[in-house]
């Protein structure tokens, strides 16, 4: 675990650097503090980073500016701040956690096992995906999304007008800010499971999932019962009657 | 002939002589003649050695009038009677026995040789005529004057004969006199209503000075009817036209005065001896008091005009409405110079009153507004103030840092509860004041900075120079600058080192803070710290301060000029 710091006040980022230290000595490969912003992008350019904690004085004009350069990372971000009432926002953009300041030690080390043990919150808040392009960051709503699937260390995010965005997370990364709608269907895809019509089972146990526009992604093996009972549940959308059923 | 009107405009000349004959037509040429006859009050005698006066001559009448013991013959042509009852209504500087047809009818105090042995008489007198001394035809008014009293070049002269319908109400006052004495009432009391508004505000002195351009107007008419009102012996002219001429003085000066100060011209003093020395400077250019009175009121409004137009000029406030209300003034005195002391100049003062009154409820109007306004940035600033200092950003930091310090170094973080107390302590303590002095705020920025150095584990230093005890300054200005510094230190390595110095200049102190660290963010230039610097030194120093800041020798260098 690679962790940088941003945070201008020295006695909270020791604060921060100690507990992690304190905590996740075993999975800890190293951690960074910088003071602001312009440091910090300059690191992350130099250095693979897996977790930023992230100071943001979102009162400032360019504070959501910020966020999504970071949420458009391929690092997980958690925000430490002074404005709790920002905290909803940040998590529309995509960020794993938000601690909010002042933070005890229990806190700090639950936000941090969800970065360490792979798991986002039981109900994400992500409404958007940022995206980095040359110059400028987009901003994706997740509705407009089909399916995203892994491309090394990358992600293939497919939109449903069939363009593909690549985003600098990993799929398992992203998969820990995706809210419940989305579901890990195969070791190299996720699926948006608003726009799922069907499964289709093919012979050899092998299964399909098709989404908009007939296309059909493959279901691993291992998750294929799993998907079925929470589809049979009847959680996903169904926009029509029997149109998100089992179909042999 | 139309003596009412010539009247008018005699009077303008100085000396006046009025024949008028509102029922009966006199009879010219008037004859008069020194020395004293009784024979002379017969209806015929020999008038070849007498003179003929000429009321259109300023030299005859006062030969006519030499002060000294002689007679005046009059003649009256009667018309057939009206069967109404009639006055002899005489008016004149002296002392007279009345003959009317050779018949003594009335006397007005004594005539005499000398001095000594005069009775001043009434300077107007209206006396009862039996209808049997009116019948058609020709009729002689005799009288036999003296006026040893009389300053002959002072009060101008003044004759007037007539025969009038009689008074229907003994006593009764004419229409002028009632309108007078109504406007007497109102400035009268308007005077009083401006002293006890005085009273309960005394910051205004305007009002304190319209009420005494009330009560000199006032005193003003008072003179001015004392004479219709009450009457007086002859002597008592001179001294009623004196208080009139000085009356006016005041008036002028009062009204010119409060112009000036309502305009806010820097020239009081100058206007105050310059109009003093024109007004004294009337005696060169009129004989007579009535005169020097129109001189003086014609140099009043002269002065007034000036002052507002120069007022409009510069777009003062309330200049127009001053100028509506003196145009009647202007306008009245131009058109009826002779007549506008003794009627009009009342109505048009009313008139230029209401107009003074309406600008001085605007501007209290104004004010009020201005007044509630800066409360609202008052309450605006101390809100701020204390917002920025339990902000989120500063709280919530300080008490991560104190929750570091507790879990670490437990005796620190006690330190650090002091300091922020105390931090706390400083600002419910000066959120409110429009001022403190600089011992406080010097205070109250150690006590930040202590607070700082806990919650960031640095040290912080703050000098000064030439600051000057005692001296005020807007709550948390300096603190402020400091924060925005600390919060753009950026890190920095060994102490940082704040500097406060004050300037002393010709015009105004100048107080500088030098903050180390690199140029500060547009975020921070266009800031709510800024902004509240800004609006507390609008607040104390309206329009009289200049706040700079900018890069100077790797530190970020603000300046705050106060012009005194």
């Amino acid at each position: 675990m690679r962790v940088l710091v941003v945070e201008d006040e020295a006695v909270v980022a020791r604060r921060i650097v100690r507990l992690t230290q304190k905590n996740f000595a075993k999975e800890l490969e190293s951690i960074r503090v910088v003071a602001d912003l312009t440091d910090a992008r300059e690191l992350v350019s130099k250095h693979p980073i897996d977790l930023v904690f992230l100071d943001l004085n979102l009162n400032g004009e360019n504070g959501f500016e910020l966020l999504k350069d970071a949420a458009a990372g391929a690092y997980h971000t958690i925000v430490v701040s002074a404005y709790t009432d920002k905290a909803i926002d940040a998590f529309e953009y995509g960020v794993l956690d938000f601690i909010a300041k002042p933070f005890g030690e229990d806190r700090f080390v639950a936000s941090l096992k969800r970065f360490t043990q792979g798991r986002g919150l039981a109900d994400h808040n992500t409404r958007q995906l940022a995206i980095a392009k040359i110059g400028c960051i987009e901003l994706v709503s997740l509705e407009d999304i089909a399916w995203i699937k892994a491309a090394g260390p990358y992600s293939d995010v497919v939109l449903l007008d069939g363009r593909i965005e690549l985003h600098h997370k990993s799929l398992d990364r992203l998969n820990q800010i995706l809210p419940a709608t989305f579901k890990r269907i195969h070791r190299s895809y996720v699926a948006n499971m608003a726009h799922a019509i069907r499964i289709h089972v093919k012979g050899g146990s092998q299964y399909e999932l098709e989404v908009l526009n007939r296309k059909r992604l493959p279901i691993g093996r291992s998750r294929y019962k799993e998907l079925r009972q929470w589809m049979e549940e009847g959680q996903a959308m169904q926009p029509t009657r029997g149109s998100a059923s089992v179909a042999n | 002939m139309n003596l009412e009107c010539y009247l008018m405009r005699i009077r303008w000349l100085a000396i006046v002589l009025a024949c008028s004959c509102g029922y009966a037509q006199i009879i010219e040429p008037i004859l008069y003649r020194t020395g004293d006859d009784l024979a002379w009050a017969a209806d015929e005698i020999d008038e070849s050695d007498w003179q003929a006066m000429d009321i259109r001559d300023q030299d005859s009448i006062l030969q006519a009038f030499p002060g000294e013991l002689s007679w005046i013959r009059v003649r009256f042509d009667l018309p057939a009677d009206d069967g109404s009852a009639k006055d002899l209504c005489l008016t004149m500087v002296a002392a007279a026995d009345i003959y009317w047809d050779g018949r003594l009818v009335a006397q007005n105090g004594r005539p005499a040789i000398d001095r000594e042995n005069e009775i001043a008489g009434l300077i107007d007198r209206r006396i009862p005529m039996p209808k049997n001394l009116l019948q058609e035809g020709t009729h002689t008014l005799a009288m036999r004057v003296s006026s040893h009293n009389r300053k002959k070049n002072r009060a101008g002269f003044v004759f007037y004969a007539a025969l009038q319908e009689a008074a229907q109400v003994p006593g009764a006052i004419s229409t002028p006199t009632f309108i007078r004495v109504l406007a007497m009432g109102m400035v009268f009391l308007a005077g009083i209503t401006f002293f006890l508004i005085y009273g309960f505000n005394r910051q205004r002195s305007s009002l304190f000075w319209m009420g005494t351009l009330c009560l000199i107007v006032f005193a003003l008419v008072l003179a001015e009817s004392w004479r219709s009102l009450f009457g007086y012996p002859y002597p008592f002219h001179t001294l009623r036209l004196l208080f009139v001429a000085l009356l006016t003085g005041l008036f002028g000066l009062n009204l010119n005065l409060l112009l000036a100060a309502r305009f806010r011209f820097p020239w009081p003093r100058s206007l105050l001896a310059g109009l003093t020395l024109c007004f004294l400077s009337t005696p060169v250019f009129s004989e007579t008091y009535d005169g020097r009175s129109m001189l003086i009121m014609n140099m009043t409004l002269a002065a007034a005009l000036v002052q507002t137009i120069r007022a409009i000029w510069l777009k003062r406030p309330n200049s127009s409405i001053t100028i509506i209300g003196l145009l009647p003034c202007v306008a009245l005195s131009v058109i009826d110079p002779g007549g506008f002391m003794d009627h009009s100049f009342f109505l048009a003062f009313a008139f230029l009153l209401v107009c003074l009154l309406a600008a001085l409820a605007w501007t209290m109007r104004v004010e009020r507004l201005a007044l509630e306004q800066s409360r609202l940035d008052a309450a605006r600033l101390e809100c701020q103030l204390l917002k920025k200092s339990i902000q989120p950003h500063f709280m919530m930091n300080t008490l991560t840092s104190l929750m570091e310090w507790l879990e670490q170094e437990p005796a620190k973080a006690a330190l650090m509860v002091e300091a922020l107390a105390c931090d706390i302590r400083f600002l419910t303590e000066v959120s409110a004041a429009k001022s403190i002095p600089i011992e406080k705020e010097l205070a109250m920025c150690r006590s930040h900075l202590k607070l700082m150095a806990y919650r960031n584990d640095e040290d912080y230093e703050l000098e000064t120079e030439g600051l000057v005890e005692h001296e005020s300054l807007p709550p948390a200005i300096i603190l402020t600058l400091i924060e925005n510094g600390i919060s753009h230190s950026n890190g920095s390595t060994g102490a940082m080192r704040f500097k406060l110095m004050r300037e002393a200049g010709l015009k105004g102190r100048t107080y500088v803070v030098d903050a180390p660290g690199r140029v500060q963010t547009q975020e921070i230039v266009d800031g709510t710290g800024i902004k509240y610097i800004k609006a507390r030194l609008q607040e104390s120093y309206p329009g009289k301060w200049l706040f700079l800041h900018g890069p100077k020798l790797g530190a970020w260098q603000t300046r705050i000029e106060i012009r005194s």
